[in-house]
């Protein structure tokens, strides 16, 4: 048995393997941790955004001008509230976040020349043409801008790498469409059916 | 010099060394052209972007390409720093115009007739810089330049 074990003290068959085994499985090791919370990182910016996008997309279609004023009594804030929604919603469907209350989103937006304000959907469709005319402000664009801290710190075998925000930019306008102001409404159908054919007399 | 070749001592370590430089030479290519990518899909959806905002407000400003470039200018600009990857600064209005916008109308499109030939596409270039690394007789990389570009029809909106 000792005769066994001295024989494969003395026996270096195999030790350079070893040694260049145990050179890159720390590298191999830590790209693949990497890779895992790389994966993650990048799963959730592109929920947030699929999310942005959503959201400037609905505010420059809904705006405060399709509101119809005999219908919707919009309030201010509405449109912002709804937009943020659907960021949060975009959001929630990953399943790195599904319910984790304490994911802090802020948005924001911008006009084109990239100041802050307030909401892009106060727009007013009848105003367009002043909008318009200003190509240099151009009253119509606008830039919603998501940004999420994640809950956690990411990290690699254990190493943390601190906070991690997210933000996501995406550039829209304000889309009044060639019926300004709002359409007359569809006719509703008489109460009178509507004739089959085949079926008179 | 036949001793010198026999000499196995430290051959793991120059193994090693050649593997590691491979492998981080690959990283930053695969990296590289992420980026390029990502810049081509934001420079794709910012020329969109202007697209639809030519095809429903153009008229507004005349049948001119050159006020249409001046009213997509902001859309594409704050389309294109969108994307983190593209630097602030290559971004330029002034001398050395970065993207360059071309923009295409049908030269028979008028007043008149736009509702059928108001036929355009708008072409956006955007320069960006790539960095290639050292090859083995240089001491310093050399800087490439990309061209990315993406082009988009469209058609006027006909207003009632």
């Amino acid at each position: 048995m000792l005769r066994r074990l001295q024989a494969l003290r003395k026996d270096n068959r195999g030790s350079y393997e070893l040694l260049q085994f145990a050179l890159i499985l720390p590298i191999f090791v830590v790209i693949l941790y990497g890779s895992f919370e790389l994966t993650k990182l990048i799963s959730i910016r592109q929920s947030l955004d699929a999310g942005t996008y959503q959201a400037a997309r609905y505010l420059s279609v809904y705006h405060t001008s399709y509101a119809h004023p005999e219908r919707v009594k919009p309030r201010p804030g509405d449109d912002t509230l709804r937009a943020l929604r659907l960021i949060w919603e975009s959001l929630q469907a990953n399943s790195y976040l599904t319910g984790d209350p304490a994911v802090r989103l802020s948005v924001r937006y911008f006009n084109a020349l990239g100041q802050e304000i307030r909401s892009p959907a106060d727009l007013n469709c009848s105003d367009m043409e002043s909008a318009l005319a200003r190509q240099e402000t151009n009253g119509l664009i606008f830039t919603v801008r998501a940004e999420l801290t994640l809950p956690w710190r990411a990290s690699v075998l254990g190493i943390s790498l601190g906070t991690v925000t997210l933000t996501s930019t995406q550039t829209s306008f304000v889309d009044c469409g060639p019926w300004v102001p709002w359409p007359p409404p569809t006719p509703t159908p008489g109460l009178e059916p509507t004739p089959t054919p085949g079926t008179g007399g | 010099m036949v001793k010198w070749i026999k000499d196995k001592k430290g051959s793991i370590a120059v193994q090693a060394l050649l593997i590691i430089a491979i492998f981080l030479l690959i990283a930053y290519l695969g990296v590289e052209i992420w980026k390029v990518v990502a810049i081509q899909r934001t420079v794709r959806a910012a020329t969109y972007q202007a697209t639809k905002y030519i095809a429903l407000n153009g008229p507004y400003w005349g049948l001119d390409p050159g006020a249409w470039e001046q009213a997509v200018w902001p859309l594409i600009a704050n389309g294109l720093l969108s994307n983190p990857f593209v630097p602030a600064d290559s971004i330029s209005r002034g001398q050395s115009r970065n993207p360059t916008i071309t923009i295409w109308l049908d030269p028979v499109c008028n007043a008149v007739n736009y509702c059928e030939r108001g036929q355009f596409w708008i072409q956006v270039d955007l320069k960006y810089r790539l960095w290639m690394p050292p090859r083995i007789e240089d001491s310093d990389g050399t800087w490439m330049q990309v061209n990315v570009a993406s082009r988009e029809y469209g058609k006027l909106q006909c207003f009632p």
